[in-house]
């Protein structure tokens, strides 16, 4: 009896054992923590910038020489754009990494949150159509479809301004956006600090 | 309890126990305060449109993009708390496995699975 227990223990150590390490997250990669921070600081002083050159109150007409029309910032949205999709590919380089069954929860719980909250910008700041994308990618991707709609929401804007407290709010939608990512980041830090 | 080869097994599972709830341990602040967060800034956001709204400082525009903005970042922060979730999940597995290894390493004379 006892040597059928020591047997039935012994098998169950190595089915556990039967996995090797497990790598559910992709892991931490240092240059999209100080990435994120320097994206934060150049969308920051753009934002500042803009809100300094826009009115207090929404225009009820269009005026192209306006410093803070849409089409005098079309530059500044594309150099974001640029630095997303840096960000975006350095993401994807190690989201490999992750393991089988990393790859089937991450998927699952991407499904999820694409039901429950919708994109705002159906697949158009999704280049990359990888196989798997992780949960660290599609944080990059939705950062660039951030900066999508907000060119979208400037051109679609009443006089194609935005107000000064509409800058505001961005870049308290901004700041969120970067903690959340960093939060993540900082999160593997500790497990690759052991 | 059974022994194999000197190992107790009873204590390898404590000790395996023990590791994981250490592991558990520096992680959990981090989910703790990434769910209270998602759970707080949406009631927020709507207190200040309300608000904003009342003293005649935000339009149905403004409102419009704001709360865009906010499901973006909404997904972001659900992203964020399962990665840190996840990975205090892989940090529970990691620390049983090496106690679990190092043990049949010890009772069976062989390394059977390296962990990285």
């Amino acid at each position: 009896m006892n040597r059928n227990r020591s047997f039935l223990l012994l098998a169950c150590l190595v089915s556990l054992l039967g996995c090797a390490a497990a790598t559910l997250v992709q892991p931490y990669d240092e240059k999209l923590l100080t990435g994120s921070e320097q994206f934060y600081r150049k969308a920051a002083t753009i934002i500042e910038h803009s809100k300094m050159q826009s009115p207090t109150e929404r225009p009820t007409t269009e005026d192209p020489s306006h410093p803070g029309h849409s089409a005098n910032m079309e530059n500044l949205y594309a150099e974001l754009l640029i630095d997303t999709n840096i960000l975006l590919l350095r993401a994807l380089a190690n989201s490999e990494q992750v393991d089988t069954s990393g790859q089937l929860l991450q998927s699952k719980i991407t499904r999820y949150i694409d039901n429950a909250l919708p994109s705002n910008c159906d697949n158009s700041a999704d280049d990359i159509r990888a196989e798997f994308s992780s949960l660290t990618v599609k944080n990059f991707v939705d950062l660039k479809c951030l900066v999508v709609n907000w060119q979208a929401q400037h051109q679609a804007a009443p006089g194609k301004v935005l107000t000064q407290a509409d800058w505001s709010r961005r870049h308290v939608s901004l700041v969120r956006f970067i903690v959340a990512i960093q939060q993540a980041e900082v999160a593997k830090l500790r497990q690759s600090d052991r | 309890m059974t022994t194999l080869n000197q190992i107790d097994i009873g204590n390898v599972l404590q000790e395996a126990l023990a590791s994981a709830k250490n592991a558990a341990k520096d992680s959990w602040p981090a989910v703790s305060e990434l769910a209270d967060n998602i759970a707080r800034s949406i009631l927020i956001d709507l207190e200040y449109v309300a608000r904003q709204k009342v003293l005649g400082q935000i339009d149905e525009y403004g409102a419009k993009i704001f709360l865009e903005d906010q499901r973006m970042v909404a997904r972001a922060r659900l992203r964020s708390l399962a990665i840190v979730t996840l990975q205090l999940a892989e940090d529970i597995i990691n620390a049983m496995l090496r106690v679990f290894n190092a043990a049949a390493q010890k009772a069976l004379g062989w390394l059977l699975f390296p962990v990285g």
